[in-house]
């Protein structure tokens, strides 16, 4: 498939965070030879930012590092099909002349590459216009301190995530049926420093494990993410997809149409990301968001409340942006009404506004809320099925592209695990359907909402989402499957 | 760094690999991004370092480095290996590759203009005279000027006496122009959407897309947009431009032909098929027009899925994936082939970086020309739309049921020009959609076009491929289907 600037932006180092201590787990299975020794260093980062910022001959100079060491095991058809491991260092350095920018990168650290990198660097901005709304370095910050760092998730060895796959594929094989996924280990460090003295730096792991079960005509999914891989069960994560398959057996197809649905928290995350990009300031400024001029006024439904929160338990990601600035919590809808945007510093000065925390680093990236919390309530998964009379549970989402990204009108795919609920209960498995919907639609008819949670679908980072019951979901055609 | 490529392979063999292959690659991008009249991204980096993929105790195993040292290279090669041992704990069957015999080699893309020494200031100052031409036309709102080249050198040796050093040039760019009025909000864009025309080039392709002179048109297309009337709903015959045509062939044939995806390698993230592997030379696909070849060599075209060996060091090849509506041919591995019983690997694994694992990939697979010109299709075409420019994609997870938006269209009435469309969609199931296929125009209007942003993977890749194809008509199809 080809991605989306979305999706681009999910897949790259840049969803990476930041935070200060470390947890101090202790490792509980073998050591991965020389694993996790590039994880948990700001000490080491700190001095790889100065060595650069010492080299620049910029006027101002930023600086911002990616270390990571990460492993991915990967299964199909009950197998072990691909297992991979990296390990990298990179560093992005933003180099400015008299209001002129330019920004290098590289992973190469030895002296003569990085003094070609930056005379490079300073030679393009030389060679640049002017940019009218630039805005000199911040100082020196302070941000939350955050720990989520797990040593032993780290130190997670080879043999260790092959056993932990085999569990999950063997708690799926039982049924009958055939497991494909991944588990992910990870540890990364990001550091951001400048020639103004501002340095913050925040190590981080993370654990993750998706698994699709298929059946004959029918498939099941789930997944979990977590700073430590002992909050990720796998085994219970491929029962659970199972589960979904069996009950999927023999999908019927539902006649397109307009129909209740309740949606799963990853669902609900898949559909919510679409909408993120359009909190940006600078795309407010520029006219090319759906809130456009509509600061104050209520769009959505009473029971709609979004924030931006770094600090959230269920959180993960850096405590401050790539700008260095601490991010603020930020109310982004406050009962239905739209209540504040993210911005970066130079849209911030121009709307009279303050930084809220959510720079991308490079100024063409504009502002993102990347720690997006859809406030909950109190009803359970089960207790909203319950309360459903007619309609359609959705385990997730596939392939969702705008149809207008001004309007916030999307299409998209359930997939994995379509049901159709009567009467309070799941009675058969669905075939899988197409939408047409906008968001603003979708988030005026929330009927009721279940509790926070961590939720990733494969359309969307982590957001914390409830599921949802929604009335009057336009499903617009069936697949065969 | 071919003296490196080999210890990596030597040590992990010296580990306990049964084969070893390894890539040092080194890639450098400059970026250069104009908005609104002003310069937004400036940048340029360089990333080296080497991945080592082996075999061993019959399963796969992968480790790349950053650290070009001997000690970390063979540090690597022996994780590489630790990591493929650890994957007996659910082994299905030994991992076997179809026959590749020994290349040495070194092959270097056509290039005229060397991007990188094209001075950054004389590009700036182009990106800003296109910006500035958007800009002038009344009405425009947001404009968006791209300029990207990418060099890559890879050196890749294998435990079967493989050697081979390929240097890529690619070059693209593009522009668009948006235009926001009473709530609404359109764009058009030239020659394509996100981020324009790719190719195995160099500047010279900047020099022939001509922005500067486009860039009246495209901009005033937009305002039009504006005040255009609504897609019509409804059954009717489609004409799609070629860049439109690509991301459909992308989309419902290149996927579906993925060995790896037939096969269930990827149903956890990218999806499935709807293809099965005993369809091959038996599945009608489409229509007796339909001819699509998936053909990585030179001869096809200088775009993004050209090269002269795969990341597997098997060489580029043509292959035929549906000759007059048949599907008789895959996109495949070394392994995959060998597990359905072909010769040999078609060419197709290709890695985004010296982090990752090639997987499969499709090169340039392309829609081979008919005859005619868009202006008697149009003409022949009683009731009608014509669509250009992707805006939306969307498929299932096995490449069935699609739908695209596109930038713009126009109403065809009575085989004339009747008049442009705002939000065009349109929807379709992939085997009826292809077979409604009557026309395809000929070589004249056939477009070589290079898409950066392929994704495929877990951990995730981002792939350069290519698709060409002439504007083409589809017999009733549905339109209008997002209303």
């Amino acid at each position: 498939m080809t991605m989306d600037r979305r999706q681009f932006l999910k897949s790259g180092a840049a969803a990476v965070g930041a935070a200060w201590g470390l947890s101090g787990c202790r490792s509980n299975g073998r050591v991965l030879e020389g694993g996790g020794e590039r994880a948990g260093r700001s000490d080491v980062l700190k001095e790889v930012c100065d060595r650069i910022l010492n080299l620049s001959a910029g006027e101002e100079t930023a600086v911002r590092v990616t270390e990571a060491q990460s492993a991915l095991t990967r299964f199909a058809n009950n197998t072990i099909h691909q297992n991979v491991s990296e390990s990298y260092r990179r560093a992005d350095v933003t180099l400015v002349q008299g209001r002129k920018v330019a920004r290098v990168w590289t992973n190469r650290f030895d002296e003569n590459s990085l003094r070609v990198l930056l005379e490079r660097g300073i030679e393009m901005a030389r060679r640049q216009q002017e940019i009218d709304d630039y805005m000199p370095m911040p100082g020196p910050q302070r941000s939350e301190a955050i720990a989520r760092y797990d040593r032993a998730t780290a130190q997670t060895a080879p043999e260790d995530r092959a056993a932990l796959v085999a569990a999950a594929v063997e708690a799926t094989r039982k049924l009958g049926l055939t497991a494909a996924g991944f588990l992910r280990t990870s540890a990364f460090t990001f550091a951001t420093a400048n020639s103004k003295g501002l340095f913050a730096a925040y190590p981080e792991t993370r654990a993750s494990c998706s698994i699709t079960a298929l059946g004959g005509n029918s498939s099941g999914w789930a997944q979990g993410v977590a700073p430590a891989l002992r909050e990720i069960d796998p085994e219970a994560l491929a029962e659970r997809a199972a589960q979904k398959a069996i009950r999927g057996r023999d999908p019927e197809a539902l006649e397109p149409g307009r129909v209740t649905v309740v949606l799963e928290a990853a669902a609900v995350a898949d559909l919510l990301s679409m909408m993120l990009s359009a909190f940006d300031a600078r795309r407010v400024l520029e006219k090319r968001s759906f809130f456009a001029g509509k600061s104050g006024q209520k769009l959505f439904g009473e029971n709609i409340t979004i924030e931006d929160d770094a600090s959230h338990r269920l959180h993960m990601g850096a405590p401050f942006d790539g700008e260095g600035i601490p991010r603020t919590r930020v109310k982004l809808v406050d009962r239905g009404v739209l209540e504040s945007l993210v911005y970066d510093r130079p849209t911030a000065a121009k709307m009279n506004a303050r930084p809220t925390g959510h720079s991308g680093g490079p100024p063409e990236y504009g502002a993102y809320p990347s720690h997006v919390v859809l406030r909950g309530g109190s009803e359970s998964l089960d207790q909203l099925i319950e309360q459903t009379d007619r309609g359609v549970l959705v385990t997730h989402f596939w392939y969702i592209r705008f149809l207008d990204a001004f309007q916030l009108t999307i299409t998209g795919m359930t997939r994995d695990g379509t049901f159709r609920i009567e009467n309070g209960k799941i009675v058969s498995g669905l075939k899988n359907m197409r939408f047409n919907i906008s968001i603003p639609e979708i988030l005026n008819r929330v009927e009721a909402l279940g509790p926070e949670e961590r939720a990733s679908g494969i359309e969307a980072g982590l957001i914390i989402a409830p599921p949802l019951r929604v009335r009057d979901f336009t499903f617009s055609s069936v697949t065969s499957y | 760094m071919q003296d490196l490529a080999r210890f990596a392979v030597d040590a992990a063999r010296a580990g306990g690999a049964g084969y070893a292959d390894a890539r040092v690659v080194h890639d450098r991008t400059q970026d250069l991004n104009v908005r609104n009249g002003q310069l937004r991204r400036s940048s340029e980096g360089d990333s080296l370092g080497l991945g080592v993929r082996v075999i061993a105790r019959g399963c796969w195993g992968f480790a790349s480095t950053d650290d070009l040292s001997r000690k970390a290279v063979e540090k690597a090669a022996r994780l590489a290996v630790r990591i493929a041992a650890s994957g007996t704990a659910i082994k299905a069957h030994e991992t076997r590759l179809a026959e590749e015999r020994a290349h040495v080699a070194d092959w270097t893309s056509p290039c005229v203009r060397d991007p990188f020494r094209i001075p950054i200031d004389k590009k700036v100052e182009y990106m800003l005279n296109v910006d500035r031409a958007l800009r002038d036309v009344q009405g425009i709102t947001y404009t968006n000027v791209d300029l990207v080249c990418r060099w890559t050198e890879t050196t890749f040796a294998n435990s079967q006496g493989s050697l081979i050093k390929q240097t890529r040039v690619r070059s693209g760019a593009g522009m668009s122009a948006g235009a926001f009025k009473d709530g609404q909000f359109q764009t058009r864009s030239y020659p394509a959407s996100f981020r324009g025309q790719w190719a195995l080039r160099g500047y010279e392709l900047v020099d022939e897309l001509d922005l500067l002179g486009h860039a009246p048109a495209t901009a005033e297309e937009a305002v039009s947009l504006l005040s255009a009337a609504p897609c019509p709903s409804g059954e009717m015959d489609l004409i799609l431009e070629s860049s439109q045509l690509a991301l459909q062939i992308h989309e419902s044939v290149g996927h579906p032909t993925e060995l790896d995806r037939i096969l269930g390698h990827e149903a956890n993230y990218a999806g499935m098929s709807f293809i099965t592997a005993d369809r091959l030379g038996r599945l009608v696909y489409g229509s007796p027009r339909m001819n699509i070849v998936a053909d990585a060599r030179l001869e096809h075209g200088p775009s993004l899925g050209c090269f002269a060996f795969d990341d597997e060091g098997v060489p580029a090849q043509k292959i035929d994936i549906v000759k007059e509506g048949l599907l008789v041919g895959l996109l495949s591995s070394r392994e995959t082939a060998r597990e359905i019983g072909l010769s040999s690997s078609g060419g197709c694994m290709r890695a985004s970086g010296w982090n990752r694992i090639p997987l499969i990939r499709m090169t340039q697979m392309s829609l081979l020309p008919g005859e005619g010109d868009l202006d008697a299709l149009i003409a022949d075409t009683k009731d009608g739309i014509l669509m250009a420019t992707n805006k939306s994609w969307s498929i299932d997870d096995k490449r069935l049921n699609f739908q695209f938006g596109c930038e713009a269209g126009w109403r065809i009435k009575n085989g004339k020009r009747d008049g442009l469309v705002r939000n065009p969609t349109y929807a379709g199931v992939t085997p009826q959609f292809w077979a409604s296929l009557d026309a395809v125009c000929g070589p004249e209007h056939w477009t070589l076009w290079g898409i950066p942003n392929c994704g495929k993977g877990q951990p995730g890749q981002s792939m350069e491929v290519a698709h060409g194809a002439a504007p083409a008509r589809f017999r009733n199809v549905k339109v209008g289907v997002a209303g």
